[in-house]
């Protein structure tokens, strides 16, 4: 049995228990036995860790839990909820995750915004409330995708179905919309908060040239395009899925169908490509989600190869994790990703209906840049083929969000 | 006004312009300009021609030639990356026998088809709230009986499930995690649709996972079943891919292939 399952139904367990002790109060006494007789105890399976790599070798990213839904964040449902759930009848909304496309986390790492595409809702885990609420002032969204949050903690919600991005404050008031007649099918965003830009990506469709990122200005103008034409060569982007800014404040483009990362300045120059089409390291076949630890290394998910890929500023791949599976730390076709202040990871698992969160752990800045091991069988190669385009990334340390 | 009797003239080839451009080369007549050949997709603002093997864009070829990683540096170099559900952990522990799910091809379909790189909303159906095809691999929170209406337009998007049992033989089947629900009367579909070009698949479960054809008591179905996304000899509608008409009242009507409604 799944160990979060069985955690999940160990805490319906307590959650039924607390019920019955609850309507006792209220002398409900026939109930309450009724109920908490739902109670089972099931014995906790002994849970295998993740880690990447495995000792001896230096663990650097550990699995560390699994968010579907409130149930997830170890709160018990009140007497009153509970109340409530028994006598009228109503069922609670938990909420459960079912297509994650895109996150995005606060600062301090304790909201984590989820956009769920076939549910048309953006799911808002608040780890100190231990509440599940959802964005939108109750209104669904119309296929939402991207989701980015600005200094002030406002958050950008790429709705694909309408071509525009609804922004709510912090509270959750909306705030404004943002479009433009160029968009085609909106996805990834990003916000560059020192440049005060807006990134989103817009695959577009078979038949659209629009294969392009869109950059507009916090007012929501349109301000640029960046991308030098729909194809497969440097520059050019084949349904462009994800973007994320880099702590050199260049705009990172997963360019899916061509499996490559293109790398613009924030003007639109074209830096670099890396990665191409393959089953070797530092390779992709669907590379979707992408975003910075706080040592400036890139995380590329990949939704064929069910996993992400680390590279360091000079794009070298320093490891990959995941792998496709169910087992909590696996991954079914993997979508969006987020990393918070602390370096803990976020990646949607979309076939497995959850996010799953890892630790970067045991490491340091100058892990980024360790010596590659000496060689030691022939045809081995220290030097990833990385680059077509000229230079390396000029990164420096990630700037404290 | 000459210019203007032109253009009335011209007028229906103009109006035709739009689909002849989204419909490609005629259903049935293989992959070369069907919906899913990449490789003559041209940029009409810039004269870009794509120029990429047609097989490649999904169909990942492997690379002999590897790379090591700079933090796991034991793994050999001729690790590679698949489609394969692992069994252990990456230093070779084996994992707790545990759901396996997905391991059909509708999993190749939907990473592009997850409203990504293509429109997406297939994995997910009409239900009233929250539902899973896979009771075992959802959690808690799910309803672990699908509701599977059909949408009140009749529009098949989001609303036909896939990766699910087929009450292939007209009985229950189980397959992906999933058993024929109460709710299906098995009399009602075609005993073995496979006879009308419908693809049907097997779940044998384990490491072998989903097997193409069918299997008493463990027959599914998955996006081919219906699509055959390679424009194959047979195929009726390129647009949709299908392996059926969209219109009609009997055969080839696709609807009719697997739904018995007399």
């Amino acid at each position: 049995m799944d160990p979060h399952e069985t955690r999940r139904a160990m805490s319906r367990a307590r959650a039924y228990a607390t019920a019955g002790a609850g309507i006792a109060r209220i002398a409900l006494a026939g109930l309450a036995l009724l109920v908490a007789g739902c109670a089972t105890v099931v014995e906790k399976p002994k849970f295998l860790e993740m880690m990447w790599p495995e000792p001896p070798l230096t663990p650097r990213i550990k699995f560390a839990r699994t968010l579907a839904s409130e149930l997830d964040l170890g709160r018990e449902k009140s007497v009153a909820e509970t109340i409530v759930s028994v006598v009228v009848g109503k069922k609670p909304d938990v909420g459960h995750l079912a297509e994650p496309m895109a996150i995005a986390v606060s600062d301090d790492g304790q909201r984590i915004f989820v956009s769920d595409y076939g549910q048309g809702r953006i799911y808002r885990f608040d780890l100190e409330q231990k509440r599940v609420t959802f964005m939108g002032n109750g209104r669904p969204f119309n296929y939402p995708f991207g989701v980015a949050l600005d200094a002030a903690e406002s958050l950008y919600v790429v709705e694909q179905g309408t071509r525009m991005i609804r922004v709510y404050d912090r509270a959750g008031n909306d705030l404004k919309t943002i479009t433009d007649s160029s968009l085609v099918r909106p996805t990834g965003i990003a916000i560059d908060r020192k440049r005060g830009r807006i990134y989103v990506a817009d695959p577009a469709r078979s038949d659209s040239p629009e294969h392009s990122v869109k950059v507009f200005d916090l007012d929501g103008a349109l301000v640029g395009k960046i991308g030098k034409a729909k194809g497969d060569c440097d520059g050019c982007l084949y349904f462009p899925t994800y973007v994320a800014v880099g702590p050199d404040g260049n705009v990172y483009v997963t360019s899916t169908m061509s499996a490559s990362v293109n790398v613009f300045e924030p003007e639109g120059k074209f830096v670099r490509r890396f990665g191409e089409r393959g089953t070797g390291f530092g390779m992709f076949d669907r590379p979707k989600g992408v975003a910075f630890d706080g040592f400036g290394n890139l995380y590329v998910v990949d939704s064929g190869w069910s996993n992400v890929q680390i590279f360091n500023p000079k794009g070298e791949v320093l490891l990959f994790f995941g792998g496709r599976g169910s087992y909590p730390g696996l991954l079914k076709n993997p979508s969006g990703i987020a990393i918070d202040g602390k370096n803990r990871i976020y990646v949607g698992d979309f076939l497995n209906y959850r996010l799953s969160v890892y630790d970067l752990v045991n490491t340091t800045g100058a892990d980024s840049f360790i010596a590659p091991p000496p060689e030691n069988s022939k045809g081995g190669e220290t030097t990833p083929r990385t680059s077509r385009g000229a230079g390396t990334i000029q990164t420096t340390q990630k700037e404290k969000k | 006004m000459r210019k203007l009797n032109l253009l009335w003239l011209l007028a229906p080839l103009l109006a035709l312009l739009p689909l002849a451009a989204y419909a490609g080369e005629e259903p049935g007549t293989g992959f070369v300009d069907s919906q899913h050949d990449f490789t003559t997709s041209t940029d009409t603002s810039t004269g870009t021609t794509i120029t990429i093997g047609a097989c490649t864009r999904c169909h990942t070829p492997h690379h002999a030639i590897g790379t090591r990683l700079l933090w796991n540096h034991v793994l050999s170099k001729n690790s590679s990356f698949s489609w394969s559900d692992v069994d252990a952990t990456i230093g070779g522990t084996k994992l707790p026998s545990f759901n396996n799910s997905w391991t059909g091809p509708t999993k190749y379909c939907l990473s592009c088809h997850d409203g990504s790189v293509a429109t997406g909303d297939v994995n997910w159906w009409n239900g009233g709230g929250p539902a899973c095809v896979s009771a075992k691999g959802c959690g808690s929170g799910f309803s672990s009986t699908s509701r599977l209406n059909v949408a009140p337009s009749g529009d098949l998007k989001g609303s036909h499930p896939v990766a699910v049992p087929y009450p292939f033989g007209q009985v229950k089947n189980t397959y992906n995690g999933v058993t024929t629900g109460e709710g299906v009367k098995a009399t009602e579909y075609a005993a073995d649709p496979t006879a009308d070009g419908i693809r049907l698949f097997n779940d044998a479960g384990g490491a072998s996972g989903v097997l193409a054809g069918t299997a008493p008591g463990a027959t599914g179905l998955e996006c081919t079943s219906c699509h055959d996304v390679h424009n194959g000899v047979g195929q009726v509608q390129d647009h949709y891919l299908l392996r059926g008409t969209l219109g009609g009242t009997a055969k080839p009507y696709l609807c009719v292939k697997c739904h018995l409604k007399p």
